[in-house]
């Protein structure tokens, strides 16, 4: 590989950063290249390791940096959490424990979705349950109206509570994106501090 | 190096470095790893980090025809780096004075 391939490949690594990471992060390694000096180009390629590990290194202090500096929110998680992602699997790991973070990953994600899933589905139940016994209450209107005021008036309790609840039904999820940047963090930090001058 | 190097650790002695004198990352890279054993590519988000944070700002410099990079403290590095050393001179006693058996001064 020469300084040409490398830099490319190093790019190529790092296209999901801003433009403007990716330019500084670029910019600062062809200097690097140049202050080594042509004729020491194998030995600098050699010594920075393989462009996925600088890649890596670069994204996981970009994705927890810039998740400390802004304010928090829901997409923003998202976006640390899948930098996380990318920089553990783009680190280069013995293959068990690449295996082992993978796996914990998808775990990781796998529960986190079916709570998820759980909780908005059981808003949504108490929020449209609510509203078929509001209906149903209109339908026996004409029947036997204290039956039918029985059904409205649970109806719009049920309703009521249900649309209480949104707000801290989404509170709670944003919490869990959190949750999971920080999780995601500590795992990338202890596989990653084995390795030589770990950040 | 037996002993397991820090990222405050690490903040400091870049800090520590530029306070002396603008530097560019090659020439950083090599003060730092004469004192510790960091890899090649450890310095750059090191510094991405600090620039961010305000402790340190670059210009632009030509040199041989392109440019260079170089690095300098702010007044809030300054103030960082300050901290920094404190903290440092405590740790750094606490240390000796278990493996040396000496006092523990407070």
């Amino acid at each position: 590989m020469d300084r040409a391939s490398y830099l490319k490949k190093l790019r190529g690594k790092l296209y999901r950063l801003p433009a403007q990471e990716l330019d500084a992060a670029l910019a600062y390694y062809e200097e690097y290249f140049d202050e080594a000096g042509e004729e020491n180009e194998q030995q600098v390629i050699q010594q920075l390791g393989s462009p996925s590990k600088v890649a890596s290194q670069i994204m996981a202090d970009f994705a927890l940096k810039d998740f400390d500096a802004t304010p928090a929110s829901t997409k923003k998680n998202m976006t640390t959490i899948w930098l996380i992602i990318l920089a553990i699997l783009s680190a280069p790991l013995s293959l068990p424990i690449l295996a082992t973070a993978v796996a914990l990953i998808i775990s990781l994600g796998a529960v986190v979705f079916s709570f998820v899933i759980a909780i908005v589905a059981t808003g949504l139940g108490i929020f449209f349950g609510g509203i078929v016994a509001l209906i149903s209450g209109f339908f026996v209107l004409t029947d036997h109206w204290p039956t039918a005021l029985l059904f409205i008036g649970m109806g719009l309790i049920v309703t009521g509570s249900g649309v209480l609840l949104f707000p801290i039904i989404t509170r709670f999820v944003k919490k869990i994106g959190l949750v999971c940047v920080e999780v995601l963090a500590g795992l990338f930090k202890k596989i990653t501090k084995k390795r030589k001058g770990g950040l | 190096m037996t002993f397991q190097l820090g990222s405050a650790l690490l903040d400091a002695c870049v800090l520590a470095i530029v306070d002396k004198e603008d530097a560019y990352g090659y020439s950083l890279t090599q003060q730092v790893q004469s004192v510790m054993d960091i890899s090649e590519s450890t310095l750059y988000p090191v510094l991405r980090r600090l620039q961010k944070v305000d402790y340190l700002k670059t210009y632009d410099q030509p040199y041989q025809g392109r440019n260079r990079r170089y690095y300098q403290i702010t007044e809030e590095g300054r103030i960082r780096l300050m901290e920094l050393l404190q903290e440092w001179q405590m740790y750094k006693q606490k240390v000796d004075c278990v493996l040396l058996g000496g006092e523990l001064n407070g």
